[in-house]
């Protein structure tokens, strides 16, 4: 099962590479840290049907053109929920 | 001149020097001292835990249309990737703010523009990192020191990599990183502007110029735009559908007509605010999101109210002093996302948004204190921006600032004062909220009143070292001379306000009507002043004087023998002014295509339709389309060094015959008997060490440092000074742009006096090799300054400062030098002397030396001081050593008068 962290939560609001807001506690948290409960996955080339791994960290969208697991995907008209 | 006592016995160079009796035993704080607002006491400390981050969105949505869309017209192709990474960039808004947008999701994100440039944060493996290595174009980079403290990431650590040695990047995003880099090999305007600047003869020269660092750093892709002000006039006039519209009818008169390219700019114009529109609707409708889900209630009517404002100014002109600051903003922003940006400078932000603020003052919906809360906003806005660029040119040379300068005072379209009231809350809200960004300028004119000169004395008291002090008659007698071939009258030079830390720049007046009353507001009209010739070291250029075009430091030939026997004096000026004039020829010659790339390969499309007149031409900055093009210039730094190193040989060498040329290049190889600034650690004169041959050399050594020195009012060394700047100002009009418009003289010194004087030998007037340059141009050499500040202003003005885009003078006072109501007149009364005596720009650091010292060894204890460098205020904790070291030797005023 995919480890649940803070920057994979819709509620994370980064700060800068290290750390981030957490919307839902109020609290600053740290980037890579397991998330609590409340943990909503954020929406990111990683869970779109669109996305094929083709090495580390880097990937395909649509079999076209490259893009990265860890893009932020809010503001994609194409992203699609990988099913879960 | 006082005998400079040297301490024979003492292994020091004891030149540290306070001008009066220091008045206090313990260190003395600074007299001023305000606090902000709660909401914005709160942002700032988030700010003082935030390190500075890269985010890969923008460089791969703009990679990955720019690839989509090969064989395009390429201003289009340009426009339609700015815009899909606008679309696409995520929104973030952090809780407590009223003004929001940001460079990236990050709150001090910034990122790569690989279309200008790659290598410099590629792997030091990587052959793209060797090519620029072998091209000279890293050398700056090498002899950089970053601070460590503050929000830079000089190591990396855990998930997290230390890039181009100051930003972060997540593990993660490195392969991307490479890709989109990669990507553009051989496409970039550093790549293809490197093909043909190849063919330029002398070629081979500039690369071994560059690789010796007697200049600094390219041009036309490291900083392509920048040092200009901004204009937001038809934003705020017309909005973002008035714009669009305005164009669309354009591009129904033009379409198909000669002067085809004005067809594709206006569509570029649309496609490109049509990405911005989308990027601040994405931020309403994130305030939406946040707003349904916020429990408290005063937060929730804010993130709301944030919503409302986004959606309105999507397409509309403000209604209100808020709507208005956020468009300024917003664009502000766009601008500097559109291209890798230094010194973008909201220019007379007060005059400009002056109508808004009346009208919500007038008819009760704004009060001086929540005016006061938005300007803390806007402060914590621009001081979070971060401009991502090689280490040679954020360390090196900005020290990681971003200068935007905000400028007040000056005068009206009909040559009155043009001080209101919003500029005094400007600058009380800078007192309130002391950061780096933006800095101000107050543009001091006879006809000011005193009320805002009082008030900027007070904010000068806090120590924070703005506002800077210019002179707005100087400055616009250079704006009349510079752009009277462009059409330059009076009343438009009168609009002129400051690009960057000290850019003096063109500007104009456009209209406003407000509820039936028209006001003309002033903005930019002039192209970037961040091109040209950038930073040439001058004591290196004399040091290949004396070692015949060799570079003792690397063992390379720089230049051709210049054919000097150097006998006299005068051969010597000759010989410099030959190598100098090869230097400038041969870079102007290499930029000019760098630019030529930058405009044909990435040109400017949010920038242009802001500045007038492209919109109204048709043509893009690149293209000409701004009003005022006459902008390319010259920068020099070390001139201070290389005046006092002329004045030393022409007294000991060639008059006194105190020892011979030989001799004195035989006592600079051994650096005078002392150890390298390196192995001492330390980077001005006040601590270097002897090593044990020192007393062989300290006879010359104590020559050099006692010959005249320039800031005495001493003839002697003034002289020399005034020959050197008439002869430097007049010779850059014999350099043309690729505009085909004259070069002229730009003396600012940024923190290039750190790294250029790493690179440059002992030098003529008892320099030790390794240490720092004077900062600035018109600053004395730290120490040397004995005579007081009158003698010193006498020194700065015996030349016409108008002949040069600026002069630069810093001075470092005691603070009980200018302690209570008298001594803040004193403080006037000094700088209305040197304004008086036609000097263009005075700034000062307040400060007891020994706090400095104190917070160089507890950086934690000091994370909010700051200091002036040069044109910039910085946290201290963020600056490297050797500009450090400088600021702690500068002399120290005790008294004013």
């Amino acid at each position: 099962m995919e480890k649940k962290t803070h920057i994979d939560c819709e509620e994370y609001l980064a700060i800068d590479v290290f750390k981030g807001f957490c919307n839902v506690k109020k609290t600053t948290v740290m980037a890579d840290e397991e998330g609590c409960d409340d943990f909503t996955q954020v929406k990111k080339c990683r869970f779109c049907k669109h996305y094929n791994e083709t090495e580390e960290h880097l990937g395909t969208c649509m079999n076209e053109a490259v893009t990265y697991p860890d893009l932020l995907a809010k503001t994609c008209d194409s992203f699609n929920w990988l099913d879960r | 001149m006082p005998d400079n006592k040297m301490n024979d016995d003492v292994d020091e160079c004891g030149l540290f020097f306070q001008y009066g009796e220091r008045k206090s035993k313990d260190v003395k704080g600074r007299e001023i001292e305000k606090k902000p607002s709660q909401r914005v006491q709160k942002i700032r400390d988030l700010y003082f835990k935030t390190s500075s981050s890269v985010s890969m969105e923008f460089p791969h949505w703009y990679t990955r249309r720019w690839m989509e869309l090969e064989g395009d017209i390429p201003i289009i192709r340009r426009a339609e990737a700015i815009k899909s990474a606008f679309k696409h960039l995520t929104p973030a808004i952090f809780p407590g703010e009223l003004l929001v947008m940001g460079k990236t999701h990050y709150l001090r994100g910034s990122y790569p523009m690989p279309w200008l440039s790659g290598s410099y944060f590629m792997s030091k493996e990587d052959d793209m990192y060797k090519e620029a290595l072998e091209a000279g174009k890293l050398s700056a980079d090498e002899v950089t020191k970053w601070g460590a403290g503050g929000g830079n990431v000089t190591e990396s650590v855990g998930n997290i990599l230390s890039v181009a040695g100051k930003f972060g990047l997540r593990k993660e995003e490195l392969p991307i990183l490479i890709r989109t880099a990669k990507a553009w090999k051989n496409r970039s305007v550093e790549d293809i502007g490197s093909r043909y600047e190849k063919m330029v003869p002398e070629y081979k020269e500039k690369e071994s110029i560059m690789r010796s660092v007697i200049c600094m750093f390219d041009s036309g892709y490291t900083l392509p735009q920048g040092r200009e002000v901004i204009n937001y006039y038809y934003p705020l006039k017309y909005g973002i559908d008035g714009i669009i519209d305005y164009c669309k009818d354009k591009i129904g008169e033009v379409a198909g007509k000669p002067d085809m390219d004005r067809l594709y700019f206006y569509q570029a114009v649309v496609i490109g605010i049509e990405g911005i529109k989308s990027w601040i609707l994405n931020h309403a409708k994130e305030a939406r999101r946040l707003a349904e889900k916020e429990h408290d209630e005063k937060q929730r009517k804010e993130y709301a109210e944030i919503a409302e404002i986004m959606e309105w100014i999507s397409s509309k002109p403000p209604r209100t002093f808020r709507d208005a600051l956020q468009i300024c903003w917003t664009f502000h922003t766009a601008v500097l996302n559109e291209d890798c940006i230094s010194g973008m400078s909201p220019g007379r932000l007060g005059a400009i948004l002056y109508p808004w603020w009346k009208n919500d003052m007038d008819n009760g919906t704004l009060t001086k204190e929540s005016t006061m809360e938005l300007l803390e906003c806007m402060r914590m806005k621009f001081t979070e921006l971060d401009c991502f660029a090689s280490m040679g040119v954020v360390g090196g040379v900005l020290s990681g600032n971003t200068f935007n300068n905000l400028c007040i005072g000056g005068l009206d379209k009909n040559g009155q004062s043009s001080a209101n009231e919003l500029e005094m809350l400007i600058l009380e809200s800078a007192m309130t909220c002391a950061t780096p960004q933006p800095t101000l300028s107050i543009l001091y004119d006879e006809k000011l009143p005193e009320d805002i000169l009082m008030k900027s004395v007070e904010c000068t008291k806090t120590g924070t070292g703005y506002p800077a002090w210019i002179n707005n008659q100087t400055a616009m007698e250079f704006i009349m001379n510079n752009y009277q071939d462009e059409g330059m009258t009076l009343e438009e030079a009168r609009s002129w306000s400051i690009g960057g830390c000290l850019e003096s720049s063109a500007g104009t007046w456009l209209p406003i009507d407000l509820d039936g009353k028209e006001y003309w507001i002033p903005g930019g009209a002039g192209t970037a002043t961040s091109v040209g010739v950038h930073f040439i070291g001058v004591p290196k250029s004399l040091e290949l004087v004396l070692y015949d075009g060799m570079d003792p430091r690397t063992g390379e030939r720089v230049f051709p023998s210049h054919g000097y026997k150097l006998d006299t004096y005068e051969e010597v000026w000759e010989a410099f002014q030959k190598y100098f004039r090869e230097t400038v020829k041969v870079l102007c010659l290499c930029n000019n295509i760098q630019h030529d790339a930058w405009r044909k390969i990435t040109p400017p499309v949010i920038n242009s339709f802001l500045k007038p007149d492209c919109l109204t031409n048709g043509k893009d900055i690149g293209q000409m389309g701004s009003r005022y093009n006459t902008t390319f210039n010259v920068e020099t730094c070390g001139g201070v060094n290389l005046v006092n190193s002329l004045a030393s040989l022409k007294k000991n060498v060639y008059e006194e015959k105190l020892f011979t040329l030989a001799e004195l290049k035989n006592a600079i190889d051994n650096n005078f008997g002392y150890k390298h600034a390196d192995e001492v650690g330390s980077y001005s004169l006040t601590e270097q060490k002897k090593s044990p041959e020192a007393k062989k050399w300290a006879r010359i050594h104590k020559l050099c440092l006692n010959a005249p020195k320039y800031g005495n009012d001493d003839p002697y060394v003034d002289d020399i000074f005034e020959k050197w700047e008439s002869w430097f100002c007049d010779m850059c009009h014999d350099y043309t742009s690729l505009y085909d418009k004259p070069l002229y003289a730009c003396q600012i010194s940024v923190s290039t006096h750190g790294p250029m004087g790493a690179v440059t030998l002992a030098s003529a007037d008892g320099r030790l090799s390794g240490t720092t340059f004077a900062d600035a141009s018109m600053s004395a050499y730290p120490g040397t300054d004995r005579n007081g500040p009158y003698a010193l202003f006498n020194s700065a003005t015996c030349w016409d400062h108008s002949k040069s885009q600026n002069t630069q003078l810093n001075m470092k006072i005691h603070p009980s030098a200018v302690e209570g109501r008298e001594g803040a007149r004193k403080l006037l009364e000094l700088i209305r002397a040197y304004m008086r005596r036609g000097g263009f720009h005075v700034q000062f650091n307040i400060v007891d030396s020994r706090m400095l010292k104190d917070a160089q060894a507890n950086p934690d204890k000091f994370r909010g001081l700051m200091v002036r460098v040069a044109g910039f205020t910085q946290y201290w904790v963020e600056l490297g050593k050797p500009i450090q070291d400088e600021i702690i030797a500068r002399t120290e005023y005790e008294k004013t008068g």
